[in-house]
């Protein structure tokens, strides 16, 4: 039984290796495509989030990574979203939302990993296809807690 | 109550017996030393697997990434990507909102048609 638990645990280890930045990681590579991540470790670095009707430093602190990828061209567009939503397909993210504002859509997607944990994904085309954005936020943040913020 | 001398042992019975329990001792030790190669393989292959996570792990610090390194630029894009999502959730939730209150108005009319 002692046996077993080691070797899960290290298992366990690996696996959580894999999980950090999975997106910029998967699609980050993508020519035309700017990546940007801050770890955990920064977020627990900022300072006091003290921006005018915002409520940001709570949330920061509930938050283990943020990724975000941009897309500059719309080669780069075209890629970057369909990797996404390829990428969301097939590791069952679920669709919470999709807002279109004029040519401008928006689509929200999130994974509960456990309790504890989940993560949430912003995809978010211009209407031009020119540009589409890829946020990224990740740990024990809740929609409450995101819709709060303003 | 029969004597001890009646009973009978049959013929062979000891070596039967012993040859029994060697084999059956012989069967043992082979599981053993199945489920010890077992375990080994299974815990190098575990060992394997951590070193090449951590291995991959270090490798993607290497990919096209504009590393944050300074406090300013962390909190600029984390403002940014919380500005985002909830302005994104909130814009739905305030249109669902209306659709529900739509709804009910609906509701009510329909009603009142009724009566």
């Amino acid at each position: 039984m002692k046996r077993f638990q080691i070797l899960l645990f290290a298992f366990i280890l690996s696996a959580s290796a894999f999980a950090q930045k999975e997106f910029i990681d998967k699609l980050g590579n993508i020519d035309g495509v700017t990546s940007v991540y801050v770890s955990k470790t920064m977020l627990k670095l900022l300072p006091q989030l003290d921006v005018k009707e915002l409520n940001l430093k709570k949330i920061s602190q509930k938050m283990d990574g943020v990724e975000i990828l941009t897309a500059e061209n719309q080669n780069a567009a075209k890629k970057l979203k369909s990797g996404a939503l390829s990428y969301l397909q097939k590791n069952k993210y679920e669709q919470l939302m999709e807002v279109k504002d004029g040519k401008d859509n928006t689509i929200i997607y999130m994974k509960q990993k456990n309790k504890d944990y989940s993560s949430f994904v912003l995809l978010s085309a211009d209407g031009n296809h020119t540009g589409f954005t890829l946020i990224a936020l990740s740990g024990s943040l809740t929609l409450e807690d995101i819709q709060s913020i303003r | 109550m029969k004597n001890e001398q009646d009973i009978r042992i049959p013929e062979g019975l000891n070596q039967r017996l012993s040859s029994l329990i060697d084999e059956l001792d012989a069967q043992e030790r082979k599981r053993k030393s199945i489920r010890l190669r077992w375990w080994s393989t299974v815990s190098v292959a575990a060992c394997v697997a951590l070193a090449i996570g951590i291995g991959v792990h270090t490798h993607s610090q290497d990919k096209k990434l504009i590393e944050v390194n300074s406090v300013e630029e962390a909190q600029i894009q984390t403002e940014r990507a919380l500005m985002a999502f909830s302005q994104a959730l909130n814009k739905g939730l305030k249109q669902i909102e209306k659709a529900d209150e739509t709804t009910v108005r609906v509701n009510e009319s329909f009603q009142n048609c009724i009566k």
